[in-house]
């Protein structure tokens, strides 16, 4: 894989600019997740949110921004030079597939993993300063957390995947992105309710999910494979 | 087929034939039975409008591209349709657009390139500053690609496609749309690789191009050869080229081709 870490530096070089990506990411990435967990420190104990289900759904949502980052960077670094045809001379080099598909994705993948640990250590920093303490079992929220977010992440990621290969405008391939947020959303509503019913149901949805959404990962990267995506538009 | 007697040949293609869905419904014949062999050395020109397959071809033959099934294409003596890998880290290829990432650099971009032939690193980046010197960038090889004029940027792609020292090398239209001086550098440049032992195989519009550096011409239309050898011989299969001679015959020999088909 070394070629393909070489590959997703080149990448990386086209994508948005160190002053830029910092400008765009301080609110979603480090104010945001920040300002949510002082909002649920400063509420707690008010009865106005559910203590569980008000931070885990605080954190999960503080993350998603995150995702939005990692689509629009993906799709900024490798999809304008895919449509012009530039990436044609690199796939004419031995790099075999899985190579390329692991560079392009490698962002998504990099913030499926930091970003979700980040954000809610910064949540629950946010917390603490609200509330003046920890929230209860807030190991275990914040493991509950991460897991939850780096599962939107993945479903994401997957989305994004398949968007730079299969998309034939950068409209088509945002509204692909966007559509990884779908079953993303669609674990937090499932989870919500197995925790309503039975509190350990919640991880048994959560993994099923977890599964499911690298299934669909792997499904997308093989696609590209199958369907002769890798040549320009 | 057309190929060099006494050579041995570096690539050997026959039967090559492909087809893409079209919008709408129905196949887009775009290549169909081409054979071809090119020899150390030796510079193919492969001329047709456009839409006639030429980069389709070059597609099939860097492996990028799958032909139909009952195609046989060999590479230095590999079967390249089973081994795509193999075919692509012996080709190198000047795409027709070779548009370059703008904030690289010439040098970080053709040692990226080594670097995916499967060079070490420091042996990439050596090996990307000698391509760059001999082909006249040195002093610019540190400048990010969107300060270069269009005549360096070609150069650096043509840098890119030897960044592996291929032993075919396939440029697809390459002196498109340089001036006059960028465009003989490029062609005496061709040359000068064909001399090193290069099979190169070119395509263009351009007969001048054409029959001052080419030793063999194939003419494709729709997807078809229309004719091959060398450009007397391909002369000689027009009455509209008779009494013509070198670049002249071969355009009128072309024009002469492609109507017959319209």
């Amino acid at each position: 894989m070394r070629r393909a870490l070489w590959l997703a530096c080149d990448l990386a070089r086209e994508g948005p600019s160190p002053g830029r990506a910092a400008a765009v990411l301080v609110y979603p990435a480090l104010l945001l997740p920040l300002q949510s967990g002082l909002i649920d420190g400063a509420l707690s104990g008010t009865g106005v949110i559910p203590g569980w289900l008000g931070l885990r759904l605080s954190m999960t949502l503080a993350a998603l921004p995150c995702g939005i980052a990692a689509l629009g960077v993906t799709l900024e670094a490798f999809f304008p030079r895919r449509i012009r045809g530039d990436i044609e001379p690199i796939l004419a080099t031995p790099l075999t597939e899985r190579e390329l598909i692991a560079a392009c994705a490698l962002p998504g993948w990099l913030l499926a993993v930091l970003a979700p640990l980040t954000t809610h250590l910064l949540a629950l920093a946010g917390y603490a300063l609200g509330a003046g303490r920890l929230p209860e079992a807030a190991a275990s929220q914040y493991a509950w957390s991460v897991l939850a977010t780096a599962v939107a992440m993945v479903w994401i990621t997957a989305a994004v995947t398949r968007a730079m290969f299969a998309a034939r405008s950068l409209g088509a391939a945002m509204a692909w992105g966007m559509a990884g947020f779908l079953p993303a959303a669609a674990t937090d509503l499932l989870c919500a309710v197995a925790h309503f019913f039975m509190p350990q149901a919640a991880w048994a949805v959560l993994g099923l999910s977890l599964a499911a959404a690298v299934a669909t990962l792997r499904w997308c990267a093989g696609a590209a494979r199958r369907e002769q995506l890798l040549l320009p538009a | 087929m057309i190929h060099a007697p006494g050579l041995p040949h570096m690539i050997e293609a026959s039967g090559i034939s492909k087809a893409y869905p079209r919008h709408g419904g129905g196949l887009l014949r775009a290549l169909h039975d081409v054979s071809l062999a090119a020899s150390a050395g030796k510079v193919i020109g492969i001329l047709g409008p456009n839409g006639a397959g030429k980069t389709t071809l070059f597609r099939i033959l860097c492996g990028l591209v799958a032909p139909e099934p009952g195609a046989c294409l060999t590479i230095m003596g590999q079967d390249a349709v089973s081994h795509p890998a193999a075919a692509r880290a012996r080709c190198g290829l000047l795409t027709q657009q070779p548009d370059l990432p703008p904030r690289a650099t010439p040098i970080w971009h053709v040692s990226l390139m080594a670097t995916l032939h499967g060079m070490e690193r420091l042996e990439a980046v050596r090996r990307a500053e000698r391509i760059l010197e001999e082909i006249g960038l040195g002093d610019l090889m540190r400048q990010p690609m969107a300060t270069l004029s269009k005549g360096n940027r070609q150069r650096v792609a043509l840098a890119r496609a030897l960044a592996h020292s291929p032993d075919v090398l396939l440029l697809d239209e390459p002196t498109a749309g340089l001036d006059i001086a960028a465009a003989a550098w490029l062609r005496a440049e061709i040359a000068r690789r064909a001399a090193a032992g290069c099979a190169v195989l070119l395509a263009t519009h351009n007969p001048l191009e054409a029959a001052q550096l080419c030793d063999r011409i194939l003419i494709l239309r729709r997807g078809r050869i229309v004719a091959q050898g060398t450009l007397e011989a391909v002369c000689r299969q027009s009455r509209a080229a008779a009494g013509l001679a070198g670049a002249a015959a071969l355009e009128a020999a072309y024009l002469e081709l492609q109507e017959e088909g319209a």
